[in-house]
């Protein structure tokens, strides 16, 4: 289950974009569905890693996203939960992933006082 | 708050570094990922025997030794990386395992063999060249759409244990045309690493990939 090491790395990224750890009610990750994560297995251990790097104890919310894959056959774009095997226009093999391996963290709410302090963003490009 | 932070962030920035750093030396890098006992160690003592000292293996494996043992028996230098549990191998590992090789006495291949997982390790860039996907014989010929995720990425697909297509069913087309249903530009290879069918083929692709480096 590599989600327990991403899990870690969620932490890493939230305490680098928050300048240190924080009290955190809320994380929102984005997660598409070519990516091989699972959110499922994600949530069942993120929130214990949160809480030993001193993060709180925060809500896991999963946003899944759909895939986008382009024909370069016949040009016909479509959105997909999953490999499709083929374009559904043309049934052609040849199709560029336009989208669908995204896995970021999107947002974070901080809880209790710590909500109350400046807050810190980060615009890291996806 | 908005954050927006990747999460490989940085493995992909580690992974970048390696690739950096095996171009710097004129190395051509090769990751191999399959379930355990799909005949990595075992191609890659063939491969020991083709390529000699021009090679070095870094191994990945949860724990033990053996396989670098192997390998160094086979003729190339190897390092062994033992996860201690974890079920892939990332770029930092990769990093620090190159870093303990003697670049005074140059190779020009280096080859990674993951941890035995089909799942994990394929969400990692380690900054090799080629992904290489391999599925043997005896897996059965329906895996390519149960685990879309690593052959969806994969650079080339080896069906290796050739030789034991008489003893079973398995249908090597329909595995290289799901392979290409996910990934229509994969380079695919049948090999027998035991009775030497196909090695030549890819020992060429590869001599051949290092030229063009």
């Amino acid at each position: 289950m590599h989600e327990y090491s991403l899990a870690q790395d969620m932490a890493e990224v939230i305490i680098s974009a928050l300048g240190g750890p924080r009290t955190l009610s809320t994380v929102t990750v984005v997660i598409g569905p070519l990516s091989g994560v699972s959110g499922e297995s994600l949530a069942f251990c993120f929130t214990e890693i949160a809480s030993a790097r001193g993060l709180g104890r925060p809500e896991l919310v999963v946003r899944k996203t759909r895939a986008e894959m382009r024909c370069t056959r016949c040009g016909h774009v479509w959105h997909s939960d999953d490999f499709s095997p083929g374009c559904p226009a043309c049934g052609s093999w040849d199709r560029r992933i336009v989208s669908g391996r995204e896995f970021f963290v999107e947002s974070v709410e901080l809880d209790g006082e710590d909500a109350d302090e400046d807050q810190v963003t980060s615009d890291d490009e996806e | 708050m908005r954050i927006k932070s990747p999460v490989m962030t940085k493995n992909d920035d580690i992974a970048a570094e390696n690739r950096r750093a095996f171009g710097f030396n004129g190395i051509l890098a090769f990751n191999i990922i399959s379930s355990p006992g799909a005949g990595k160690t075992t191609l890659l003592e063939a491969l020991a025997a083709e390529f000699g000292p021009e090679m070095a293996v870094i191994e990945g494996d949860v724990k033990t030794r053996r396989d670098a043992d192997r390998i160094i028996r086979a003729g190339c230098r190897a390092v062994q990386i033992e996860t201690g549990g974890s079920c892939h191998l990332d770029a930092a590992a990769v990093k620090e395992a190159f870093s303990s090789l003697d670049k005074k006495k140059p190779f020009r291949y280096l080859a990674i063999e993951n941890v035995g997982n089909l799942i994990c390790p394929s969400a990692y860039d380690l900054g090799e060249h080629i992904k290489v996907g391999m599925l043997s014989l005896p897996e059965g010929d329906d895996k390519v759409l149960k685990y879309p995720s690593l052959f969806s990425r994969i650079d080339m697909l080896l069906l290796t244990k050739t030789d034991l297509l008489p003893h079973m069913e398995f249908d090597m087309d329909r595995v290289e045309n799901e392979c290409r249903s996910l990934n229509p530009g994969v380079k695919t290879f049948r090999i027998s690493a035991r009775t030497g069918e196909g090695m030549a083929d890819l020992c060429a692709f590869l001599r051949g990939r290092w030229e063009s480096l």
